[in-house]
Order: structure tokens, then sequence, then C-alpha cells
């Protein structure tokens, strides 16, 4: 049901986008950016709410061939309780293969692998996501917002089922002129129930970080 | 009153038919002689022949025929023992045609030396050019020379009523020769429209000026062609002056919809977290990229740019619209091709025997 309820959604996307005309020949661009990440988690199990936070470490690169874009994101730190009582690190990798239907509007899917690595022993949890994000140009030519929303659609989570996840970021994206430096603001934040809402994981952060775009 | 107009009929009929059957005769003069001097009949062959050149038929005879005729004139006078006549037909049959040759199966070698002696101490070339030459700068007017036998040969250009004003070849001659005029005269300018001779001086080496060919040519000079005014400026070219409400808009609404998207968007995805506030320091920056994109970008400003790549194009038009208007005028002061119209060539010799 979910994965057909997805795949109408897209379908539906590309079709109404189709007589806007597609960004067709684009020129390939190639873009590796790295960035800081201040995040804030906040674990609900059975009524019991832990809120932690830290800065994670992020990387990312993008290829853009046509209508096809291909991202990778990674982010990597520690989270840890105000009092210092709780912690454990946190590592995330994300994939996704996007298709830019018109100039403001890509949907894309692929893998988001989360770990959270305690003393205790690491537990990894995949996600299967689509997305949709539309882009406007704020300050043309240099400026670009953009506001995403996804939902994950199928995960691998030894020893729980998922209910439902779902995310969001939003943010803005400025190229310094005459430069091929890109300085990103975003906000995310994404939300994981699993085990008939037993436990909530609730994962958001600021994402400060500058591109090289070739 | 019938029988005179009867009579009047019968006569203009046979006039006409006598007329007819004089020219028939006068053409077979030639075939006669021909024949005659296969009887061995000399006499009677060079009867026929001056017969024939007497007559209105051997002035528009075609080469081939003339050619015959001086032929076998010269080789009948020669065998008759009338040398100088003999040399005189041969001398008029090299100046008609310098390739022609006797046929050695035919006449006797006695005919055929003296012919070869004739041929050789006759210098003349005879002229071949195109009824009409449009010269141009890759087609010159050209005119194919063909030697009786090696010789010295000026060839140059005058008025009728003056001296030679450009000289276009002066040199050897052995077999054939092309010449080529470019249609100036020595200072380098086109020449103006009238009539000019094309005059080619044979020259034996080491002796006098023999003879002259002429062609006279009749010359019309022709002013260019003037270039074209560059089209008008198609609208298509310019850039938009005025700003559209495309971008300041995009820009506006780009940015209020990720700012709210921002404040709105987390309570409703996680509606029992504590959602940071950070988000409305994103929130603020988006939204306020947006209104500044929209401000530097209001509906129906000034696009200073397009303005300025404007004015280029425009100058850059007027500049090849003066550049074009310049070249007309002096295109349309002077010639640049002319149409030269070739007459029959004539032999003259400058020292007849």
């Amino acid at each position: 049901m979910r994965w057909s309820g997805v795949t109408a959604v897209l379908a539906g996307t590309w079709m109404l986008s189709l007589p806007a005309g597609a960004v067709a020949q684009r020129r390939p661009t190639l873009s590796l950016g790295f960035g800081l990440a201040p995040t804030w988690e906040e674990t609900a199990r059975s009524g019991t709410v832990t809120s932690r936070s830290g800065l994670l470490l992020e990387g990312a690169g993008e290829v853009a061939v046509s209508l096809v874009e291909l991202s990778v994101l990674y982010r990597q730190g520690g989270l840890s309780t105000s009092d210092g009582s709780d912690q454990r690190d946190l590592i995330e990798g994300q994939a996704t293969l996007g298709l830019r239907l018109v100039r403001w509007l890509r949907i894309d899917t692929g893998p988001r692998v989360r770990a959270y690595v305690t003393p205790a022993g690491t537990e990894r949890w995949t996600f299967w996501e689509a997305r949709i994000q539309a882009g406007a140009r704020v300050i043309p030519p240099l400026g670009w917002a953009y506001l995403q929303v996804g939902r994950v659609f199928s995960g691998d989570l030894p020893g729980v089922t998922l209910d439902h996840g779902r995310g969001a970021e939003a943010g803005l994206e400025m190229r310094l002129a005459r430069t091929p430096v890109v300085g990103r603001l975003g906000y995310w934040i994404h939300r994981v129930s699993v085990g008939g809402a037993q436990r909530v994981e609730t994962l958001q952060g600021l994402s400060v970080a500058l591109n090289l775009v070739r | 009153m019938k029988v005179v107009a009867t009579a009047l009929v019968i006569a203009g009929i046979s006039a006409g038919y006598r007329a007819d059957l004089r020219a028939q005769a006068a053409e077979d003069l030639v075939a006669r002689a021909v024949r005659a001097y296969g009887d061995v009949d000399l006499d009677a062959t060079v009867g026929f022949l001056r017969r024939w050149f007497a007559s209105e038929a051997a002035t528009r005879a075609p080469l081939d025929q003339r050619r015959r005729a001086l032929t076998y004139l010269g080789a009948a006078e020669g065998l008759r023992g009338n040398a100088d006549s003999a040399t005189s037909a041969f001398e008029r049959l090299v100046e008609l045609d310098p390739r022609a040759r006797l046929d050695e199966f035919i006449f006797p070698p006695e005919v055929t030396t003296r012919f070869e002696a004739v041929r050789f101490r006759t210098k003349v070339v005879s002229v071949t050019v195109a009824a009409v030459t449009d010269l141009r700068p890759d087609l010159p007017f050209t005119a194919r020379l063909l030697a009786s036998s090696p010789h010295q040969i000026r060839a140059a250009l005058r008025r009728p009523a003056g001296g030679p004003f450009r000289v276009i070849y002066a040199g050897l001659i052995g077999d054939s020769l092309s010449v080529r005029w470019d249609g100036r005269d020595s200072s380098g300018a086109l020449v103006a429209s009238g009539t000019y001779l094309l005059e080619i001086f044979s020259t034996p080496a080491g002796g006098d000026l023999q003879r002259v060919v002429q062609v006279p040519l009749d010359i019309t000079a022709l002013p260019g062609d003037t270039l074209p005014a560059p089209p008008a400026l198609p609208d298509s070219l310019l850039l938009p002056v005025r700003r559209g409400a495309g971008p300041g808009l995009e820009a506006l609404f780009g940015g209020i919809i990720a700012g709210v998207g921002l404040a709105v968007l987390p309570p409703v995805l996680a509606p029992d977290a504590d959602v940071t506030a950070w988000r409305w320091a994103v929130a603020g920056s988006v939204s306020l990229a947006g209104l500044v994109g929209f401000l530097r970008h209001l509906p129906g400003g000034t696009v200073a740019a397009n303005q300025q790549a404007n004015e280029a194009l425009r100058r850059e038009w007027r500049e090849r619209a003066a550049a074009a208007a310049e070249q007309n005028r002096s295109r349309r002061a002077e010639a640049t091709s002319l149409v030269i119209r070739a007459g029959q060539p004539a032999v003259i010799r400058l020292n007849p025997r």
C-alpha cells in the first residue's frame, strides 16, 4: 500500500510536470562539500523521553547529468544528554537517485543507513525513502531556497518493526559570486516510529556547509 | 492584262531560278576544280578556282571550303610553273589557317615542299576569342593564339585612334599560346566603355614586322554591384529592458514558502517533540533572502545590463550600415566589371611581297 501510494504520487508529479518542460541537456556538474551539523536527538521510549545533542561532521557529494542527479551524504558525531550521563555516537549515510523534472522540482529516492553506537553495541537501521524537493531562485542567479519533504516507505530494523517515518528539510544555498563555492544553511528533521510507537526517534539539526561546484 | 501578269510571274520565277543556279554553280566550282586537278587539267583547275574567288560565294564560304580552294590553287599554280602565284596562294592559306597542312597522299613532294617553305617563312597567328566575355577578377579576357611557325609576337591593346596602352605579351610563340587581359590599362585602372583593338604583331627572328592580326573589341564598363544594407535589427535579438514580474515574484514567494515550511513542518512532523528554535534562524534567513531578491528584481525595473547589450547591438548595426553605404559610394564611382564583345580577326600584311 505504501509502495503504490508513493509510486502514484511520483508518477502524478512527473506527468504534471512534463508540460512545463523538462530540464534537458544540462551541463554535467560535480559538487563536493563538507560542513558542520549541530544536531538534537529525542528518543521517546515507553513514555520516557531522552534528549541528546551534539555536533556532527558532514560530507556531501553530488553528480548531475542531464535530468539525473546522484547524491550522497554522510554525517558522524557524538550525541549526549545535557548532563553527559547518556552518550552515543550517531553515524548516518544517505544515497539518493534523483530526477529533476523541471528547474524547480526534483524527486528522489534512496536508502538512509543509520547506526547508533554505544558501549553496549551498535544498532543499525536501514530506511528506504522517497522525497520531493521544490526550489526557487531567491537572489537570482546566486541564491536558491529549497524545501523538501520525504517519507520512509520501507525499513530494515533488526528486532523491531517500522511503523512510519518522515522527514523534511529546508534551507538556503548561496553561491559566492564568480567562484565555484556554494554555502548552504539548512534545517532538517527526521522522525521514525517503531514497534507500535514503543520507540520514537526524532532527529533534527542545522546544516552549515561549503560545497565546491564544477 | 492577264497575259502581262502571267508573263511577269514567269519572268520573276525564272529570274529567281537563274540566281539560284548561279549560286549553285559558284559553289560547284571548287568541286569541279578538284575533279579537274584529279584529271591533271591544271588550267581548268586554276580557271574554276579564280572564278570562284571572284564570286560572292567565296566571301561567305566556310573556312574549310576556302582552305580547300587555296590549297588546290597553290598546288595547280605551282605545277603549272607559276611559282609566285603558288606562293601567294599558300601565303593566303597560312594567313587563313596557320595550322593548315597539305596531304602528302594527294599532293606531290614539290607542292608540299613549297608549301612548307612558305609556311615556315610566313609568320602569322590565328586568334580565337570568346564572342562575349563577362570579365571578372577570376575570369579574364583570354585570346588563344595558334602560330604558323615559331616566331616573336607582341600582343597589345589600343584605341583605334591611339597608341597601345597595354602590352599583355611580348616574346616567342612556339605552337600555341594563351594570352590574358584583366581589362586594365598600364596604370591598373579598368578601361572605359568604347571600341578597342587587340593586336598581335608577328615578327620573324631578326626580321622586320611582318603581319598584324587585329581583333576589334567592343567594351562596356559596368558599375559594381552595390552591397545590400544590413537587414533591420529584429526585436527578437534585443533583450528585454524592463524586468518582468517572474524573477522577483519567484524570489519573494520562494523565500516565503520555504520560511513558512520551516516554521510549520517540524511541529507537524513531530508534534510531541521539542523542536529546536534554531530553525527560526534558517527560516528568517531564507525569507529575508527572498525579500532581498524581490527588491533587487522589482517588476518593471530597468535591466541595465540588457540596456547596455542592446545599445552595443544597435551601435554595431549602425556601423555595419555605414560601412555598406561607404563601400557602395566607392563602388558606384568606378566600374568593377567589363563586358567584352569580340569581332572577327583580320590579318594585315605590313610588308607585302
